[in-house]
């Protein structure tokens, strides 16, 4: 928590990331790759007074951690939430979020004399064992008999009854609500009869599939508590997102107010984007970033300030580890002062890195996402973001690890040769608006939806009420359709009529909750051996196809280990430690079968021929994993490919299609039949480019979104694009991309066209290997085409 | 097409469970095969049905007649189960419990469609089956249960402490009903069989347990598993194997009673009547001399552990040392020196090393030898990674370690 005392550590005088800053922008051989640098002077706090509600015992003990009023947010959070409001705070990192649900939580606790409890959710176990010791904390000081524990996989069965029965505050995450907590809501009877706030941490991590699932055992969640007569409110936090509103309602299923001013104070705060020099002005193929980040390393990183470098791949962390590690000595550091830091390692191993975070022992640290959560670390003072993080939402996680009050900080977004990264090179006000993604959230789905209508009915019957009406599960017009469906064709459920109601009772031998999945960083992860058999990591099992598979590098904290064995039905992998100059890379193949279409939008010619077309609809996917390359260390360079052996993946899911005319095609260069491959290699680039813009608009990473592109493609007989949620049964992006497609095509085409690159590069449509000489050429026309027919409306 | 259909075909395909049979229509004649005797019963929260079927004191189940009961001995079943609270347990006012559910996983989903509850009465022995028409039915069945389980001053079962409780229990919960179960002290059969028999009989299920303590043979019998099945058919207007759930559910709850009325007979080792109580004696006699041996009570723990040995038809290493662990404790070191040697001189197991050890510490403390108890620590020592493995090897070792250590201070 923020208001935790600061542990005095070393730190840079008074405005040293000034110095730092000023002396990047003079460097005679970096400064000129700057793109953009920009300030945001020092914000005064905004302060409110205790709200007169609270409690002496808890405003002494505010007082004692050395807080004489609250900010602004906080203050009108905590009037909301005793006022009986559902409430969502989406202010940025360390704005003191946690204190905002954090007091009325306790000072519920104490008007009811500890009748009022709640439940906490994070999306993270490691959050959720950071913030119970934190409220151990506070009862111990309250001096009062209540117990919050952390329920998670880790809890032993024998402390699990006196929990159950006994604590106030419940923290666990949305996996153990979902398969332990509901199902069993007769243990937890005591909990849901005197259920008075559910507290939901970062709610911007709830999206897509994850958050879709999610929202679904929130309304269960509610279901359960109005049956034992309790009625919860919300409070929430996220991180600062495009409307906020909206996301919660749809998470929540009703209107939250959301405080979104934020009060917190900063110091000074720098931003600067650094594009890597172009090496090869022809190609337009800019410097390595990862190498780019070697170089800047020396002026960023030194023995009296801390540093944090975020990655977007695991791979990512380990190699840069290993480099800054193996350069520590001109860094002025010990290696031991540099960490890697990863949500696959192990606990024991976390919490040390924390811990010397936070006592300043540590100074750099490279991490993935698994910092960019609240995990308590202080503040630090630079962090490097080796390329775009994929949302706007994450880049101001991150880029909030750093600066502290009356301190100030930078922060520096290194581009990658990758069209995202170049754009916002090119448009750093992007960055600084406001927010533009939306948050896919979509309970409603029929595959998630129906699935956990299937948990729901296993923990309550469902019933219609005097209209009609399903009641308690949304509003979907399915929801009848559905439990006839579940009781008809699945046999899971006995509609009964009950006078004018209509009851549908779960009547089958299983455990649902068992079977449905949530998604997102599922517990259901391969566990990485040694040749000890001592875990050294785990991943999760989406991923696992292409990391861990036989002959793949596994890295821990720069140590490389070969992958031995991979048993992929039982999830284990076994690695043996080697010395490797190379990394892996696996490749996939994909193929694409539509199953039915749902929507369409066509663009017309002036005599009113089809010109090109947009789609929605259902497909079903297949993808196997083929191949794997080796790739140097430092020179990256290819020293050889093995294949990979593993069972293919198949999903339905949706899809985003978009279709040209034949006409159109051969108009553009593009007609297929005539063997000529480049063609159909530009029109991959094409799909490759929309599919890495993406994200720009939708909160989702180029890795959810799936891609197929075919000349001449089977079911539309034309050039075809396929876009689709990686997820089964989809999270609606491919919605999300049929509605915004005029913004994606638009921003794509303006990363080609702005690209200095002569003949096509990896930060727009791809290398000229890949897309053949004309590739640029022919994106240029067929983009330009799209972007200039659809305004010409 | 509809819109309804539509959905449906949707559905199939994305929920991939492929196309299920013809749905057998629910209006098929329901009074087939409905249990004979199942009466409504209409109470506050609703109604539900139920059977009663009454037997004599005389009627036998097995070789026992039910009314054997009354010779169990509330000391024996409270001694077998370790549990204080039994003492006060009258078997002819407590209720014998057994459920039927609609699975094994337990949550919230999990029905108890059929409960069954025996109890003695003045008449003889009846046996009370509440049971579900439809899941709408649980609370009111659930309510009955709650009051009837409140009359009683007990209750018996066969791993209901792990289950039939819990379903109960849970589903109580639920339906805003208060639990009866803390407050009634609960004979779970299974534990003390277990804890008797377990290991001569090769497994812990109730029908190992009522053939050959108790000569119960079922003919005809539906296995458990089948309930769930049998419940989900009549729902769907098929109760043809109703019926012999009901019948299933009747005799356990009759292996419940003659069960009960052998295990109060265990010290005894003999029935009411004077005839010698069935059973594989010698693990019984085993067993009882380990549960007092537990107890501190190590001269009639030794009685058992002889008995046990006249018993068994062949040697029992882990029975040779427990008796000689109780001869030590009763103050005969030489005759308990000799046993632990003739063990250590045996097999090289764990057993060897555990007698190694006591005969170090009787050479230290009783004889006065340290010079031997050296030597035997060092025997100890080679044989412990030989036999122990982990972490009780590294502790085994460390003792030891430190034994060895501090009998050469002592010899120096």
């Amino acid at each position: 928590m923020s208001e935790t005392p600061v542990v005095s550590r070393a730190r840079l005088p008074r405005g040293d990331a000034e110095v730092l800053a000023r002396a990047l922008r003079e460097d005679p051989e970096l400064g000129g790759r700057f793109t953009a640098w920009h300030d945001e002077a020092a914000r005064d706090p905004l302060h409110a007074p205790f709200p007169p509600r609270l409690a002496p015992e808890l405003v002494a003990e505010l007082e004692r951690l050395g807080l004489r009023e609250l900010y602004r947010h906080q203050a009108r959070a905590i009037d909301l939430a005793l006022a009986g409001k559902d409430v969502l705070v989406a202010t940025r990192t360390a704005s003191g979020k946690t204190l905002a649900y954090t007091l009325p939580v306790l000072q519920r606790l104490l008007e009811t004399e500890g009748r009022a409890r709640s439940l906490w959710l994070f999306p993270t176990k490691a959050l959720s064992q950071d913030q119970s010791r934190s409220l151990q904390g506070w009862i111990e000081r309250l001096e009062k008999p209540w117990h919050s524990f952390t329920y998670d996989g880790d809890t032993p069965p024998s402390v699990r009854r006196i929990l159950r029965d006994r604590g106030e505050i419940v923290l666990t995450n949305p996996w153990m609500l979902h398969q332990g907590i509901l199902p069993n809501h007769g243990k937890w009877s005591e909990l849901f009869q005197d259920l008075a706030f559910v507290v939901v941490d970062e709610v911007h991590t709830l999206s897509g599939v994850f958050g879709s699932s999610v929202a679904n055992v929130l309304r269960r969640l509610v279901r359960i508590a109005r049956h034992y007569g309790s009625d919860p409110r919300f409070l929430a936090s996220s991180a600062t997102v495009r409307e906020p509103a909206l996301h919660a309602q749809r998470l929540f299923g009703r209107e939250v107010v959301v405080v979104d001013e934020d009060g917190s104070g900063s110091g000074k705060r720098i931003f600067a984007v650094y594009d890597p020099p172009l090496v090869n002005p022809v190609a337009g193929l800019r410097a390595n970033a990862l190498e780019e980040v070697r170089r800047l390393a020396p002026h960023v990183c030194g023995p009296s300030h801390q540093t944090i470098f975020f990655c977007n791949r695991r791979t990512s962390v380990e190699v840069l580890t290993r480099y800054l590690k193996e350069a520590a000595q001109r860094l002025g550091l010990r290696p031991a002062e540099i960490r890697g830091y990863r949500g696959g390692y192990l606990p024991l191993l976390r919490r040390e890195i924390e811990a010397g975070l936070k006592d300043g022992s540590v100074k750099v640290v490279v991490s993935t996402n698994a910092l960019e959560l609240g995990i308590d670390i202080g503040s630090l003072d630079v962090a490097v973001l080796v390329g775009y993080p994929g949302s706007q939402a994450s880049f101001w996680q991150r880029a909030g690890r750093v600066g502290r009050r009356g301190r100030s900080s930078l922060a520096i977004l290194v581009a990658r040769s990758d069209p995202v990264d170049q754009y916002l090179a090119h448009h750093p006000e992007f960055l600084f608006g406001a927010p533009r993604e939306h948050l896919g959230v979509d309970p409603d789905n029929l595959v998630l939806l129906s699935e956990q209508m299937k948990c729901a009915a296993f923990e309550l019957p469902f019933r219609t009420d005097a209209s009609g009406t399903v009641e308690g599960f949304g509003a979907s017009p399915n929801l009848p359709g559905i439990l006839d469906y579940l009781a008809e064709e699945s046999k899971l459920l006995l509609k009964r009529a009950q006078g004018e109601r209509l009851v549908w009772h779960w009547v089958a031998d299983a455990y649902p909750a068992q079977d449905v999945s949530l998604a997102g960083n599922e517990p259901d992860n391969v566990l990485v051996y040694d040749e000890e058999g001592k875990a050294i990591g785990e991943i999760d099992r989406a991923s696992s196809i292409t990391s861990v598979h036989e002959g793949a590098i596994y890295q821990v904290e720069g140590e490389t280990y070969e992958i031995e064995r991979f048993d992929y039905a039982n999830r284990r992998a076994e690695a043996r430690r080697v010395t490797s100059d190379y990394f892996t890379e696996a490749e996939t193949d994909t193929e694409v079968r539509v199953l039915r279409l749902e929507e369409q939008e066509t663009r017309r010619t002036v005599e009113g021929r089809e010109d090109w077309s947009v789609w929605r609809g259902e497909v079903h996917v297949t993808t196997v994993a083929t191949l794997f390359k080796k790739i140097r260390f430092y020179t990256r360079e290819n020293v050889g490919a093995e294949d990979i052996v593993l069972p293919p993946e198949e999903i339905d899911t949706e899809a985003f299609v978009l279709t040209l005319s034949g006409e159109l095609a051969a108009e553009l260069g593009l007609a297929s039949g005539d063997g000529q491959g480049g063609n159909g290699a530009a029109w991959a680039g094409v799909g490759r480019l929309l599919r890495r813009v993406s994200p720009l608009f939708l909160r989702c990473q180029p890795s959810d979104l799936g891609l197929s592109s075919e000349i001449r493609s089977g079911h539309f007989q034309m050039p075809a694009i396929y876009l689709y949620d990686r997820v089964p049964g989809s999270v609606g992006l491919g919605g999300a991309l049929f509605r915004d497609h005029r913004e994606v095509l638009a921003a794509a085409l303006e990363v080609v066209s702005n690209c200095e690159c002569a003949l096509g590069c990896p930060a727009c449509i791809g290398p000229v290997e890949e897309v053949g000489t004309r590739g640029k050429e022919v994106a240029l026309r067929v983009l330009g085409h799209l972007v200039e027919r659809d305004t010409q409306g | 097409m509809s819109e309804r259909t539509e959905l449906f075909q949707r559905l199939a395909r994305v929920r991939r469970e492929g196309t299920p049979g013809a749905v057998p229509p629910a209006s098929q004649a329901r009074a087939a095969g409905i249990p004979a005797g199942l009466e409504r019963v209409e109470g506050d929260c609703g109604g539900f049905a139920a059977r009663v079927r009454r037997f004599a004191t005389s009627d036998r189940h097995g070789t026992f007649a039910l009314g054997e009961i009354g010779a169990a001995s509330a000391h024996d079943l409270a001694f077998l189960c370790r549990d204080e609270r039994l003492l006060a347990l009258d078997l002819s006012r407590a209720v014998f419990l057994d459920i039927e559910t609609t699975g094994l996983s337990g949550g919230a989903g999990t029905i108890p469609f059929l409960v069954a509850l025996g109890s003695f009465t003045e008449q003889g022995f009846a046996l009370w089956q509440g049971f579900l028409c439809g899941p709408e039915e649980e609370r009111a069945l659930l309510a009955e249960v709650a009051r009837r389980l409140r009359a009683a001053s007990g209750v018996v079962s066969f791993f209901g402490k792990t289950f039939d409780r819990h379903r109960l229990e849970d589903k109580m919960r639920i339906h805003g009903i208060a639990p009866p179960f803390d407050a009634l002290p609960h004979l779970d059969l299974y534990h003390p069989c277990a804890r008797l028999y377990r290991g001569a009989l090769g497994d812990g299920r109730l029908a190992t347990f009522e053939r050959v303590l108790c000569g119960v043979e079922r003919e005809d019998d539906l296995a458990g598993s089948f309930a769930p099945e049998a419940w989900f058919d009549f729902l769907a207007g098929r109760a043809h194997r109703l019926e012999r759930v009901f019948l299933h559910n009747e005799r356990d709850v009759l292996s419940l009673v003659v069960l009960a009325a052998h295990l109060g007979r265990t010290l005894e080792e003999r029935r009411a009547d004077g005839s010698e109580l069935g059973g594989p004696g010698a693990a019984r006699a085993a067993a009882l001399a380990k549960l007092l041996a537990a107890e501190g009570e190590h001269q009639e723990a030794l009685t058992w552990a002889e008995r046990a040995f006249e018993r068994a038809a062949s040697r029992v290493r882990g029975l040779e040392f427990l008796r000689a662990g109780l001869k030590l404790r009763l103050g005969r070191s030489d005759e308990a020196l000799g046993e632990f040697e003739r063990i250590a001189a045996g097999e090289r197991d764990e057993l060897a090393l555990r007698a190694l050890i006591e005969i170090a510490k009787l050479c230290e403390h009783e004889l006065g030898d340290r010079e031997r108890a050296v030597a035997v620590v060092e025997c100890a020592r080679d044989l412990a990674p030989v036999v122990l493995v982990g972490g009780a090897r590294e502790r085994a070792l460390a003792a030891l370690d430190r034994r060895g250590v501090r009998l050469r201070k002592g010899r120096a």
